[in-house]
């Protein structure tokens, strides 16, 4: 799964540690995701796309392999 | 929220704290032989397991000590203990096994005697070594966000 999380960041003007802080994750669970290396549960995933005011969908994306 | 079976957070300096003289302790007791001098119990029924006469404890309090030291710190909670951080864990559990009896069995093929129970007695603690700086490595150096491009 793919996810635009760093672009959403930028546009919000928010740094991983405000985002982590946010949905009260660590700034190593932003980073790992904002790398591709972690696929969020559900209830994080839904925690971020509600501090961007987006939709799941608008933030993570399935890819090929998935 | 499902229970996490982790020790709090503020235990973990106190883990950290403890290793330092457990260790040195253990090394003593490991290449000098040391005993500390009259901490023994005497008198122990003779069972062809564990011997007879006097033991004294020194060897028994540095195994001890140094095993619920690495316990502490691999078992407490981070600060922020989260579900990417629980997946690191279980990760580096499964790594830990992994790399503990591959370094068995090598040590099984090439050390014999003597040396292969001093390969058994650090052996009794290498999976949990291996696990703490497995997760130390992934939250402290490779996920760390300060080694990463941050732009607000």
């Amino acid at each position: 799964m793919k996810n635009n999380i760093r672009v959403e960041r930028a546009i919000l003007n928010i740094t991983q540690e405000e985002l982590a802080v946010r949905v009260k994750a660590s700034r190593q669970t932003i980073n790992a995701m904002e790398a591709g290396k972690y696929v969020p549960s559900t209830v994080l995933a839904i925690k971020i796309a509600r501090v961007f005011g987006k939709k799941v969908e608008e933030v993570f994306f399935l890819e090929g392999t998935d | 929220m499902k229970s996490n079976y982790l020790l709090p957070h503020f235990l973990k300096k106190a883990g950290w704290v403890a290793l330092v003289p457990s260790l040195a302790l253990g090394i003593v007791v490991m290449y000098s032989q040391f005993e500390i001098p009259g901490f023994e119990i005497s008198g122990i029924k003779s069972s062809h397991l564990f011997g007879n006469g006097n033991n004294n404890l020194t060897n028994e309090l540095a195994l001890i000590c140094f095993l619920a030291s690495l316990f502490i710190i691999a078992f407490t909670e981070e600060k922020i203990e989260d579900e990417w951080v629980m997946q690191v864990r279980s990760d580096s559990l499964q790594w830990a096994v992994y790399v503990n009896y591959g370094l068995l069995a090598v040590a099984i093929l090439f050390v014999y005697n003597d040396a292969f129970f001093e390969v058994l007695v650090y052996n009794m603690y290498t999976i949990l070594v291996i696990f703490i700086l497995r997760v130390n490595y992934q939250l402290r150096v490779r996920f760390n966000p300060k080694r990463e491009f941050h732009e607000k």
